[in-house]
């Protein structure tokens, strides 16, 4: 398996992204946490003054879905890029080429994890409980990483084709944005069209992430089943879609 | 896989055929690819066949060469086997670790410390840092570069980066090693320890596969050796055989090699190629000579093709005129000199490009002067040769970083100066100044390629007589327009 095999190489590649993200400091972080902050303080002031939610700490609310969504955002935008952007080891040496896609990918993740842990004081200032469920969090988020994963690995392989396959990416993933309850309460999406909205993958998982981490409420095995059921089909089609169009990687990139 | 019976192989390669798409409308994008949907227009590409059915064994402990022509294909073998391309047909079975030297210091990140790049390295090549830890005063050590070891890369001299990189690929100790000319780095002193290092791996019995166009490396190195030729196998012998077959096919134009020289390779996957027909004999002295053999001396120097892409490049000409012909390095190029005595030398400086169907006449002019210009001597045996008969006007000089376009004729006794250019189809009969343009028949003044100024600063940096690490560090300046950043960056120290 190639993630341990090449786990030196993947470790390295993951550290000098994450180092060229936040410029090797600390101000580094806290500059990239300003922006899921900014918007979800201007999506709070918005709603709850005009919108007049009625959602109980709808500040952090919010920001669990903004953080949650950024992983996708971030981790498929950043890596559809990841072979195009390393030419020398797709055309002069040869290494899993999925090694490229997965440490991007990684690199996200862990980006997204301290964006995670900076809701704990937070959580602690605006007074919202710490419930045990929050040892959940773990599984789903490795849950998010595969499907999250899977998705890159198929845009990534394109991209390598399709010069432009970001733009168009772009603009799903902002349909996406407000097809997910994100801004908004999910009791707000009319009765008729809720079993069709909660099949979508990402709208369990951040119902999952408000569930374990401001609920205190157990998700079900159902929902478990759910996203570990979408993660293994990204995956495998990621894979299947990666190691086809790979053949010529070195002939495109 | 096959295992049985082929333990004794470390690569194997069947029918390994490779083609390129060369699209007629490149497509790369979703919205192109609409756009195509809509107009209508179907996707076509050209093919173009890099390789065509190759195959071969390389047995384990061997060193195997793979020679060929610029374009015959040897640099997409060796990414094939490296894994980095994969072959349309065919397959390839390798044994064991390969570490390619496509490219040195490959992931090499600038921002990085020399150290940490070693590191970096040691991962891509699949190795864990424990492992690396053991190699990385070998490393240092063999680079010569203990003192710079926690400098970053960017501020590395272009051969201090070869040496690291190289040190570091060999660091590895693969089990099979791809080695794509990357042995040309660094100084003449850390030439010679890269040889010594290759002959150690060779005798510890560890596989090498040497792709190259210095034949005296290939002619040390390999026992065996592959010769592609448009992506073909032409030839498969032990090397010596491989070595004269190629230097034919340099000699000879591809249609001629085609039918006459090399069998098809349809049959048999080794093929022995006949020792090539002995060279057309040379005369050492034309005062000796029989008749016949000066028309095939005729003949043969205007076959000549003196090619020299660099200093250990052989040349295919012998006795008689490598003697009286000198030809710098770098400069590359097949005029054909036509030179009958020995009185007379053409010397041809560094880097110049001398396109096809130049002529050198340096001698071999009849004598108008006399009662008959007919060369009794020379072609009826009872009578007694003279030397005097062949006329010149003295020896062909041409400098360095010369360009002679296409179809040129240089006279005898001309002296073309450094940086000269000569346009295609003119006929060279008087001297041409440093970095002069002439063209035309004859050959006339057409303009100075920079100021009188930048022509005498040039004359005095005279940037032929630097090595190559030099240049290539100046490449940028070379390659521009700009002649007066060049001139300031090196004449400072002159003045």
């Amino acid at each position: 398996m190639y993630i341990f095999e090449y786990s030196e190489l993947i470790r390295n590649l993951v550290i000098s992204d994450l180092k060229v993200k936040y410029q090797s400091s600390f101000l580094g972080f806290a500059w990239s946490m300003l922006n899921p902050l900014l918007m979800m303080l201007v999506l709070y002031a918005v709603f709850q003054n005009i919108f007049k939610f009625e959602q109980e700490h709808f500040a952090l609310y919010l920001l669990i879905g903004i953080i949650a969504w950024r992983f996708l955002s971030i981790g498929t935008m950043t890596a559809m890029g990841s072979i195009v952007g390393k030419p020398s080891l797709v055309t002069k040496i040869y290494i899993p080429r999925e090694i490229l896609t997965f440490s991007i990918t990684m690199s996200a993740f862990i980006s997204s994890i301290l964006e995670f842990t900076v809701l704990i004081p937070l959580m602690l200032i605006l007074g919202a409980p710490i419930s045990i469920t929050i040892l959940l969090f773990p599984v789903v988020h490795a849950l998010y990483f595969i499907i999250v994963y899977g998705l890159s690995l198929v845009l990534s392989a394109l991209y390598v084709y399709f010069r432009d396959l970001n733009q168009i990416w772009d603009i799903l993933l902002q349909i996406g944005f407000y097809v997910s309850p994100i801004i908004y309460p999910l009791t707000m999406v009319p009765e008729k069209y809720l079993l069709y909205y909660t099949l979508n993958p990402i709208t369990r998982l951040i119902m999952m992430y408000r569930d374990i981490l401001l609920f205190g409420n157990f998700p079900t095995v159902l929902d478990f089943l759910i996203v570990g059921g979408f993660g293994v089909v990204f995956l495998a089609f990621g894979s299947a879609v990666f190691k086809r169009l790979s053949l010529r990687f070195a002939e495109e990139v | 896989m096959k295992e049985k019976n082929k333990e004794e192989y470390a690569i194997e390669v069947n029918n390994v055929s490779k083609s390129f798409r060369i699209p007629h409308e490149k497509r790369v994008t979703v919205y192109d690819n609409l756009v195509g949907c809509v107009t209508g227009k179907s996707y076509s590409y050209e093919a173009f066949e890099a390789l065509k059915d190759v195959s071969f064994n390389v047995k384990k402990g061997e060193t195997f060469g793979i020679i060929g022509r610029n374009g015959s294909g040897k640099s997409t073998m060796l990414k094939i086997l490296a894994n980095v391309l994969t072959p349309d047909n065919g397959y390839v079975i390798t044994k064991n670790k390969i570490a390619p030297f496509l490219e040195l210091g490959v992931g090499f990140q600038p921002e990085l410390t020399a150290v940490e790049n070693v590191y970096l390295y040691g991962a891509i090549m699949g190795l864990k840092r424990a492992e690396m830890d053991t190699k990385i005063d070998y490393i240092f050590e063999f680079s010569e570069l203990e003192k710079f070891k926690d400098t970053k890369l960017k501020n590395f001299s272009s051969g201090m980066y070869a040496r690291l990189a190289f040190s570091t690929a060999i660091s590895t100790d693969p089990d099979i090693l791809l080695i794509d000319e990357a042995l040309s780095v660094g100084d003449e002193a850390f030439q010679k320890k890269c040889a010594e290092w290759i002959e150690n791996i060779k005798n510890k019995g560890r596989t090498i596969v040497f792709v190259s166009h210095d034949l005296n490396s290939v002619k040390n190195l390999c026992s065996r050796c592959l010769l592609l030729n448009d992506g073909k196998v032409s030839c498969m012998a032990d090397t010596e055989t491989v070595i004269a077959a190629y230097r034919k096919i340099m000699n000879t134009s591809e249609d001629e090699i085609e039918t006459a020289h090399v069998p098809s390779n349809d049959e048999t996957d080794i093929l022995h190629i006949e020792e090539p027909a002995g060279m057309i004999g040379i005369p050492e002295q034309t005062e000796t000579a029989e008749p016949i053999e000066v028309k095939n001396c005729m003949q043969h120097i205007e076959n000549l093709q003196a090619v020299k892409v660099n200093e250990t490049t052989e040349i295919s000409y012998d006795n008689l005129l490598s003697s009286n012909v000198h030809i710098g390095e770098y400069t590359y190029g097949n005029p054909q000199i036509f030179i009958w005595t020995d009185r007379y030398h053409v010397h041809i400086g560094k880097f110049c490009s001398i396109d096809d169907n130049v002529k050198i006449l340096v001698d071999g002019d009849h004598r108008l002067d006399w009662v008959s210009t007919f060369p009794f001597g020379h072609i009826i045996p009872s009578i007694r040769k003279n030397i005097d008969h062949h006329k010149g006007k003295g020896d062909v000089i041409i400098g360095n970083d010369v360009f002679i376009g296409y179809g040129s004729i240089v006279h005898s006794g001309v002296k073309i100066g450094d940086g000269a250019v000569v346009g295609a189809g003119s006929v060279v009969t008087e001297d041409v100044d440093n970095y002069e343009v002439v063209t035309g028949n004859p050959a006339k003044h057409v303009k100075y390629r920079f100021s009188e100024e930048s022509i005498e600063k040039l004359m005095r940096i005279k940037w032929w007589d630097w090595d190559i690490e030099k240049i290539s560090e100046n490449i940028e300046l070379f390659e521009s327009q700009d002649i007066n950043s060049f001139i300031s960056k090196f004449i400072k120290g002159s003045g």
